[in-house]
C-alpha cells in the first residue's frame, strides 16, 4: 500500500549525513546528499545591478567585471573540490555570435564562493549576459 | 518550493558529478558515483560512472577553467557517451583542445 512520509528532517541513523536509496532501475542503490545539487542560480548579469532571478543556497553575488560574477553561498561547501556547471545565453534574439560561460578563470574557488564568467565572440571576450546559470555539486560542510 | 508540486527525489538528484584536474597527470579531487577518470588526449577525458546508467538519454553539463589567468577563455564539450560513461572535452578560446586545471561534469538521469 502506498504511504506518504511527512517528516521536516530526514538524517542517516548510522551517519547523519548519509542516506542510502535504490536506483530507478530497481538494481543499484546510490546516496541521498551526494546526489543533491546544493547550490544553484539564475542570474540577470546584464542589468546595471545585476540580479538573481532564482536560487538556492546562495546568499549573494558580486560583480567583479565585465563578465565575471562571484556567487558565494550561505551553507559552505566542506572544500573547494565541489563540481560547478554553467550555462549562458545574452537573451538578444538575433545574435549570431557563440556565448558561452567559463569557470574560475584566473580566480581560486573557495569554500563560499565560486566564480562565473560569461563571455562571446566564440568565447574569447568577457561580456555581461542576460542569462546566467550555475549549479554546485559536492559536500557540505 | 510549491507545495502543488511533488519532486521524485532521485530524478532532482545527480547521478554522477566529478571535479577532476585535467593537465598533467589527470586526477580527481572529488566525485560521486564516478569510477574512473582516462587521459585519451590532448584535452580529452574519458569518464566512466562506478553504477551504470539505465540508458544513455541521460543529460551532461560541464564546466572547463583554471586556477590562473593565463587569457582567453575555456569550455567544456561533451562527446561519446554510453550506460557506462561519458567522454568530454576542454577547450580553449572555444577552438582548440586544450587540458584543462579544472574540469567539472553533473549528470542527471536513471540510473540501472
Amino acid at each position: 500500500m502506498a504511504s506518504v512520509l511527512k517528516v521536516d528532517t530526514v538524517t542517516g541513523v548510522t551517519t547523519a549525513g548519509s542516506i542510502a536509496i535504490t536506483g530507478e532501475g530497481n538494481s543499484t542503490t546510490t546516496n541521498l546528499q551526494q546526489g543533491l545539487v546544493k547550490s544553484w542560480m539564475n542570474l540577470d548579469g546584464d542589468l546595471s545591478t545585476p540580479a538573481v532571478l532564482d536560487s538556492f543556497n546562495t546568499a549573494s553575488i558580486t560583480d567583479v567585471s565585465a563578465g565575471r560574477y562571484n556567487q558565494v553561498v550561505t551553507n559552505v561547501f566542506a572544500n573547494a573540490n565541489y563540481s560547478t556547471t554553467i550555462g549562458a545565453d545574452a537573451c538578444d534574439g538575433g545574435s549570431t555570435d557563440m556565448h558561452s560561460a567559463v569557470y574560475n578563470s584566473g580566480t581560486a574557488t573557495t569554500t563560499s564562493t565560486v566564480q562565473v564568467i560569461g563571455a562571446t565572440s566564440n568565447g574569447t571576450v568577457f561580456k555581461d549576459l542576460e542569462h546566467m546559470c550555475a549549479m554546485s555539486a559536492g559536500d557540505l560542510a | 518550493m510549491s507545495r502543488a508540486a511533488v519532486n521524485a527525489g532521485m530524478q532532482g538528484s545527480a547521478a554522477a558529478w566529478v571535479e577532476f584536474n585535467g593537465t598533467g597527470t589527470v586526477a580527481i579531487s572529488d566525485s560521486f558515483n564516478i569510477g574512473g577518470l582516462t587521459d585519451a588526449g590532448t584535452g580529452l577525458y574519458d569518464l566512466t560512472f562506478t553504477n551504470s546508467m539505465n540508458n544513455a538519454d541521460f543529460a551532461s553539463t560541464g564546466a572547463a577553467g583554471e586556477n590562473a589567468d593565463n587569457g582567453g577563455n575555456r569550455s567544456f564539450g561533451l562527446r561519446a557517451k554510453s550506460t557506462g560513461g561519458q567522454n568530454c572535452r576542454g577547450f580553449r578560446d572555444g577552438v582548440s583542445a586544450d587540458d584543462m586545471a579544472e574540469m567539472c561534469f553533473h549528470t542527471m538521469g536513471d540510473l540501472a
